[in-house]
């Protein structure tokens, strides 16, 4: 059975697994050049070492090649032999973009045709460049396991032993060395396993039976059995087996096997870096605390099908909505029976739901965030090959990969901090050269940084390049046709930076494959905006731009303002609102027709939202001569909302608009409020964009 | 197109609206719930009335009187929102009284006549002759503008 065992059911893990590895070789390969500790060095070791065991094992040979000359380099890097120096830099980054791309050839069913001839060889080259020495430093280690160790025991698996041959059986100890092609380690210890078990028993494998199942050993086992076969009977059947490169077996004895040994071969998996670790200790012992760690993580988290936490969210939803609901009528009924023993229980009982709910809801949240790490990550080799396209000297320093955020947003966040970032490096860093005349350091820096803010995440993007002339967006925007020098010159620098958010806007003089084509800005707003989220911009002219992104936690539930308009209840996402104001109506002013109310000396358009939704319901409670207005930002934008009243602050799951209501003009989604009405959620972006065609 | 339907008897949910008897197809009609008060939806058309708290989800309600092209009648207790399964997830129609659920067979059925009322021919499947009178069979996947 086992020798077609179907490889397809194992490709799903081999490429998630390739991906994980994968994500941690960029990332620190990358810190590599400027910071190569031995820590990291031996992170990018275990990485390409574990993808070379998986890749091998399900016979993607090119993989494999690939890995194993990145591990003859990075063995000699570790060994000191080796200094990482920009040629060994590219050739490691080289080699991660071949391994990519070999996934993705695998991913896409073309499987291993990769041609990585050119490749390995350049590594073999720097490998060998190093040192002759290292060559032999590395097959050293090899020849070495080929040699078998006898394990040590664990002194009770030796009694155990011993008591069984006191019991009269026969105990029989084998050895078994796979070849290196051995592709599927586990179905060839199986096949053993099968072998020595039909007419006894395994008592004991080192190492463990986890890690033969799991592979995580490098070509060695041995197992432990009682049997009552004759022993050439059961010699013939090992040596039936197949990959097998050397083969020990031989009854076993307690005196032969208690020769102390200090360490029990199954703690080192990495067989072939042991001699070179004893060597340079200094390097062994920060890889082997690690490696006991890292197992017991990935024995704590459970993979979740992110569709499970989609619903288990949407549940927790109905329940947070219930919970409202209950609580508001255990009032009521508080209010009702007064003297009734009940109630007071009632209200424990609603009390306690109260908490659990909440805690259980935080709980599902969290479950869905991820650190915004996941994002940044790519960003380093990014501005890494975008200097060097450039021939500039940039330096990414990110703070905040630990921030948390849910999934919805991350996956979303990308895209726009890419579009910064590039134009960052492009635009804002100026050439060595300039900078150096501008008595700045050669090398520029792009500070990216995430934390949180209440229930916002706020991310920032610093750089000290140049800045942005205000003059010469001015000046292109009237040449573009974008606005009329004389509406351009009442301009406020401020609105004249939010030019570059225009589409096909581009103040690069000439169009990089980086950019410069004008599409890069505008697609940031809009995503940002579709996330409900804010940008600004700050520059000064010499000294550099900071870009201040600042989004919703999640886009599942978000605090809302709840408003009245013409009777309805609405909800205003209180990521969008600035503030609220209660006005007297003779402050609204008019201008050519358009209103507008001046706030802080900041002329504010007015958007009556009774107008704007179309609502005919009459007001309640509104007086003639004084209206709330709340004020709304959307990006960089600000407007105040003109509502009936102001009905308080409320947590809201969001729930799509049905089908069947078309595309509610103004209106992004509804939720339900605890008293069991149906509230909708305004649109604040759609209320912008409907104002503005009001404006052209 | 439309005699397949008739072609077996089926049951419908027969319901009035104003003084005209109108039937459903029962397999379409997921519950039949009391009236409640309704969000309005800004931008939507006159017969859409707005949302309502089913359970938890959000449900869009149609003014079946208005969708057929009827004068809106004064509210009364007898009102319900029948709750269907449409293409698009739920949605409720508003019917001003439930009264039977009844089986046609085909032979009952002729094709709509040519319109007497001002109602909108598109959205009938056919009429029912029945002994407690005439029956209008609506096609609802027309009535919910699908």
């Amino acid at each position: 059975m086992s020798n077609d065992l179907d490889m397809s059911q194992y490709l799903d893990l081999f490429l998630q697994e390739a991906e994980e590895q994968l994500s941690i070789l960029e990332q620190e390969t990358v810190k590599l050049e400027s910071d190569p500790t031995t820590d990291r060095l031996n992170l990018i070791f275990r990485a390409a070492h574990t993808l070379k065991g998986s890749s091998r094992a399900m016979g993607f040979l090119n993989f494999g090649d690939v890995t194993h000359e990145m591990e003859n380099v990075l063995d000699l890097l570790r060994s000191g032999q080796l200094t990482v120096d920009r040629e060994v830099a590219d050739a490691l980054l080289q080699s991660l973009d071949a391994l990519m791309a070999i996934r993705d050839q695998i991913a896409e069913g073309q499987g291993d045709a990769y041609d990585a001839a050119e490749l390995t060889a350049r590594l073999e080259r720097i490998a060998k460049g190093g040192s002759a020495a290292p060559a032999a430093s590395v097959e050293a280690p090899k020849a070495a396991t080929t040699e078998m160790a006898r394990p040590a025991l664990e002194s009770e698996v030796e009694e155990a032993l011993k008591a069984t041959i006191a019991a009269g059986a026969k105990v029989y100890e084998t050895t078994i060395v796979l070849t290196e092609e051995c592709l599927m380690k586990y179905v060839r210890v199986f096949m053993t396993l099968n072998a020595v078990q039909e007419q006894g028993e395994v008592l004991h494998t080192v190492p463990g039976h986890e890690a033969l199942e799991d592979e995580s050993f490098e070509r060695q086992f041995t197992l432990y059995f009682q049997s009552t076969e004759a022993e050439a009977d059961l010699l013939r059947k090992l040596r039936g087996i197949g990959d097998v490169q050397s083969l020990h077996f031989a009854p076993w004895s307690p005196a032969e096997a208690s020769a102390p040994q200090p360490e029990a071969p199954a703690a080192e998996d990495k067989a072939p870096a042991s001699p070179t670790a004893a060597a340079k200790p200094e390097v062994a012992a920060p890889a082997a605390p690690t490696t006991p760690a890292k197992k017991a993580e990935t024995n704590q988290t459970v993979r979740v099908d992110v569709a499970r936490l989609d619903s288990l969210m949407n549940l927790v939803g109905e329940l947070v909505i219930d919970r409202t609901r209950i609580s508001q009528i255990g009032a009521q009924l508080a209010a009702k029976y007064e003297m009734d023993e009940n109630i007071e229980a009632l209200a424990e009982s609603v009390g306690h739901i109260h908490r659990i709910t909440s805690d259980l809801q935080d709980e599902i949240m969290k479950a869905r965030m991820l650190p915004i790490e996941t994002v940044f990550a790519r960003f380093p080799r990014m501005i890494r090959d975008l200097a060097s396209k450039l021939n500039k000297q940039v330096k990414l320093e990110m703070k905040g990969g630990e921030t948390e955020l849910d999934r919805s947003v991350i996956e979303v966040i990308g895209d726009p901090l890419i579009h910064i970032l590039r134009n960052s490096v492009d635009h804002g860093i100026e050439s060595p050269e300039r900078r150096l005349e501008a008595g700045k350091p050669a090398e520029g820096t792009v500070h990216l940084s995430a934390r949180h803010e209440e229930n916002h995440i706020v991310i920032e993007i610093q750089d000290d390049g140049g800045g942005i002339d205000v003059q010469r967006i001015k000046a292109k925007a009237i040449k573009q046709n974008l606005i009329t020098a004389e509406a351009a010159d009442r301009m406020s620098d401020k609105d004249i930076l939010q030019f570059i958010f225009h589409g096909g806007f581009s103040t690069a003089e000439v169009v990089s494959d980086v950019s410069g084509r004008g599409v890069g800005m505008d697609i940031v707003r809009s995503n940002l905006q579709n996330l409900g989220g804010l940008i600004d911009l700050d520059t000064v002219l010499g000294h550099g731009t900071k870009f201040t992104l600042r989004l919703p936690l999640t886009l599942a539930i978000i605090r809302g303002l709840l408003v009245k308009v013409a009777g309805v209840v609405f909800v205003i996402p209180l990521g969008s609102v600035v503030e609220t104001l209660h006005l007297a109506s003779s402050e609204i002013k008019s201008i050519v027709s358009k209103e507008v109310v001046l706030i802080r000396g900041v002329t504010t358009p007015i958007i009556r939202l009774r107008d704007r939704l179309r609502m005919s319901g009459s007001c309640d409670q509104q007086a003639e001569d004084s209206c709330y207005v709340v004020v709304v930002g959307l990006a960089e934008k600000r407007a105040g909302l003109v509502v009936d009243s102001l009905v308080g602050e409320q947590e809201v799951v969001i729930k799509s608009l049905s089908r069947y209501c078309g595309e509610g003009a103004g209106v992004s989604g509804a939720t339900i409020l605890g008293n069991g009405s149906v509230a909708l959620i305004t649109d604040v972006n759609s209320l912008f964009g409907l104002d503005h065609q009001g404006d052209i | 197109m439309t005699t397949e339907t008739f072609s077996a008897e089926s049951q419908y949910v027969v319901f009035k609206i104003g003084p005209e008897s109108y039937g459903i197809d029962i397999f379409r009609v997921n519950e039949i719930i009391r009236l409640r008060p309704i969000t309005p939806v800004p931008g939507t058309p006159p017969y859409v009335k707005g949302l309502v708290n089913l359970r938890g989800k959000t449900v869009p309600i149609f003014d079946l009187s208005e969708r057929l092209g009827m004068f809106a009648d004064e509210q009364t207790d007898s009102w319900r929102i029948v709750i269907l399964d449409g293409k698009h997830g739920l949605v409720g129609v508003i019917v001003h009284q439930v009264c039977e659920v009844t089986t046609l067979s085909g032979d009952n059925v002729d094709a709509a006549p040519p319109m007497t009322s001002s109602m909108n021919a598109d959205l009938v499947l056919g009429v029912a002759k029945t002994e407690v009178g005439l029956i209008t069979l609506l096609d609802m996947d027309k009535v919910l503008g699908e």
